[in-house]
């Protein structure tokens, strides 16, 4: 059980890997940064039934506060950049060459 | 015990105090004070009356150790810097001071967090806790283009290295049972679940190589430089880059039992000083020119890592400290000749800036001296330090490979100093306004720049006891 739980977070952490590096939606790849997220967290849940003990839990919990908190921050710098550029998708903006 | 808590606890303090003050009212000479007044008190809390030697694991998992100390002194002398340079931006791009002022705060208590970290979950929330601030001030000059762009690509990529490094100590978790540095090291010694600790291990290494802008994971670090203000660039080139270091050189103790890991450092050194370099090269912002210029020196820190002794760990520190010096250094210049945000910050506006005005020409001389490594600066033994333990380690071609992108580096940072002392014609820059806060910060940096170079045994003597701390730890 623990195996197949290690590969199910694994192929979560890829998929949201792949869809950061390839999408071009700002929300999209913001939603892809959770899933890789989550993947930790399904390894840390699966871990700490094997472990025993509060640590795997509550690295949970701290797991899902940084991405709370990252997510805060990314939406709301999405949201002042659109009103300046007007767009979404990643590879429209242009101010900064690179 | 209580001086671990203490400084982390007078941080959260000032910060808030710092939100409810009347300071929104946005009086330059206010916030500079501010900074300066915190940033004296948390030193003064911090209790560097105790003994740095010898490392002390306390509840927590918090480390307690002469590493730690380091970087919270540079994050609070950069902080008290950018508070002086950002008195000055204000008054031709005004922002939310208050919230500014917080957010560096927060960002310097996070930066403490991370450097005591004995616990890979830990090193994680300290980086976020120090990234965090960083994104918004970024953007903070919400409604133009470059800051907020900026703001949105580092969220971006900082994310996704803080999603690497989470995964990575999940899988770390798994293998060893806990996430604690300890106890990952007990698990290699045991060897149980070796792969999975292995896998784990170099996913969170990523990541901190992420924050570092070690290339080829710097692709973040133009443009964010660029885009953010120019105080604050001044900030994150030199605290985040210190903590994701502090946070390698924690990583160090597992070298000994990871040889890929070896040759990953050496890789990633390699292509970071010649891809930092050359890129930097073909620069006409200064901004741009000087964040291809971080991830250079990102891999000369590398360079006396790779040697996994302990001399190495004693060079790159002193390299680091001088980093952050140097870099925060030139970005304050940089702001000194910005007016509105983005103008003023190519080689051309730099032009006659030195003949305009001597005294920010003479830091100017000295801070890109010391970036090139030229003696009698910090900068030249820094890069002695580092190659030299290199070559005593016996990675001989290693150090050759950053002798030789140094004398590249030189090209660009000279150019910088030939534009400054050019007749030809006015540069564009706003130097209309005296900026003394910017000039005195400036010129403080470059003359601790200059000091460590003619006297570099009282930065090595304290170095020495860090390096010695952090590895202590884990052997």
């Amino acid at each position: 059980m623990f195996g197949e739980l290690i590969i199910l977070s694994a192929v979560l952490f890829a998929v949201g890997a792949v869809g950061f590096l390839t999408r071009r939606n700002a929300f999209v790849v913001l939603m892809s940064l959770e899933l890789m997220l989550n993947a930790a967290n399904v390894v840390f849940v699966a871990a700490s039934k094997q472990w025993g003990g509060p640590e795997g839990l509550a690295s949970v919990l701290i797991v899902i506060a940084i991405a709370a908190a990252e997510a805060a921050v990314a939406l709301a710098a999405l949201l002042a950049l659109f009103r300046v550029v007007g767009t979404e998708k990643i590879d429209e903006w242009r101010a900064l060459r690179g | 015990m209580k001086a671990l808590v203490l400084p982390v606890a007078a941080g959260v303090f000032f910060l808030i105090a710092v939100m409810l003050s009347p300071l929104f009212t946005g009086r330059r000479w206010w916030v500079a004070l501010v900074y300066l007044f915190a940033a004296a008190g948390v030193l003064a809390v911090m209790g560097l009356t105790r003994p740095l030697a010898g490392s002390h694991v306390a509840a927590l998992r918090l480390v307690d150790d002469a590493l730690a100390r380091i970087a919270f002194i540079v994050a609070v002398a950069v902080a008290g810097f950018t508070g002086l340079v950002v008195a000055d931006y204000r008054r031709a791009n005004p922002h939310a001071s208050g919230e500014a002022t917080a957010l560096v705060l927060a960002s310097v208590t996070g930066a403490l967090i991370a450097a005591m970290a004995g616990d890979f979950l830990l090193l994680i929330v300290g980086i976020e806790l120090a990234s965090l601030p960083v994104y918004v001030l970024t953007g903070i000059l919400r409604n133009r283009p470059r800051p907020a762009e900026g703001a949105m690509k580092y969220i971006l990529l900082g994310g996704f290295a803080t999603g690497v490094m989470v995964y990575g100590s999940a899988l770390i978790y798994a293998a060893a049972g806990s996430t604690s540095m300890i106890a990952a090291v007990n698990a290699l010694h045991t060897g149980a679940s070796k792969h999975i600790l292995i896998a784990g291990l170099a996913l969170f290494a990523t990541g901190l190589a992420f924050k570092a802008s070690l290339a080829p994971f710097h692709m973040w670090t133009p443009d964010v430089y660029e885009g953010a203000p120019t105080p604050y660039t001044a900030f994150m080139s030199a605290v985040i880059k210190f903590v994701a270091f502090a946070g390698i050189i924690r990583l160090f103790a597992f070298f000994a039992f990871v040889t890929e890991l070896k040759h990953i450092i050496i890789a990633l050194a390699v292509i970071s000083m010649v891809w930092g370099n050359f890129a930097a090269l073909v620069q006409d912002n200064v901004k741009r020119m000087l964040a291809y210029s971080s991830v250079a020196h990102a891999g000369y820190i590398l360079v006396p890592l790779a040697t996994g002794h302990k001399e190495g760990v004693v060079a790159a520190l002193f390299y680091l400290v001088l980093y952050a010096l140097m870099s925060a250094g030139a970005f304050g210049l940089i702001s000194y000749n910005e007016g509105e945000e983005g103008k003023g910050v190519t080689f051309e506006d730099l032009t006659a800036l030195g003949v305009k005005k001597p005294l920010i020409g003479l830091c100017g001389v000295i801070l890109f001296f010391a970036l090139a490594g030229v003696p009698p600066t910090g900068g030249f033994m820094a890069k002695f330090y580092a190659f030299k333990a290199a070559v005593d380690g016996g990675l001989w071609w290693l150090a050759l490979v950053g002798i030789f992108t140094s004398m590249v580096g030189a090209y660009y940072y000279l150019k910088v100093i030939v534009f400054m002392y050019m007749k030809k014609r006015e540069g564009t820059g706003s130097t209309g306004n005296a900026k003394v806060l910017t000039v005195a910060g400036v010129l403080l940096l470059s003359l601790f720049v200059l000091a460590y170079g003619v006297d570099p045994k009282s930065l090595l003597d304290v170095v020495k006891v860090a390096a010695e701390g952090a590895l202590q730890l884990l052997y």
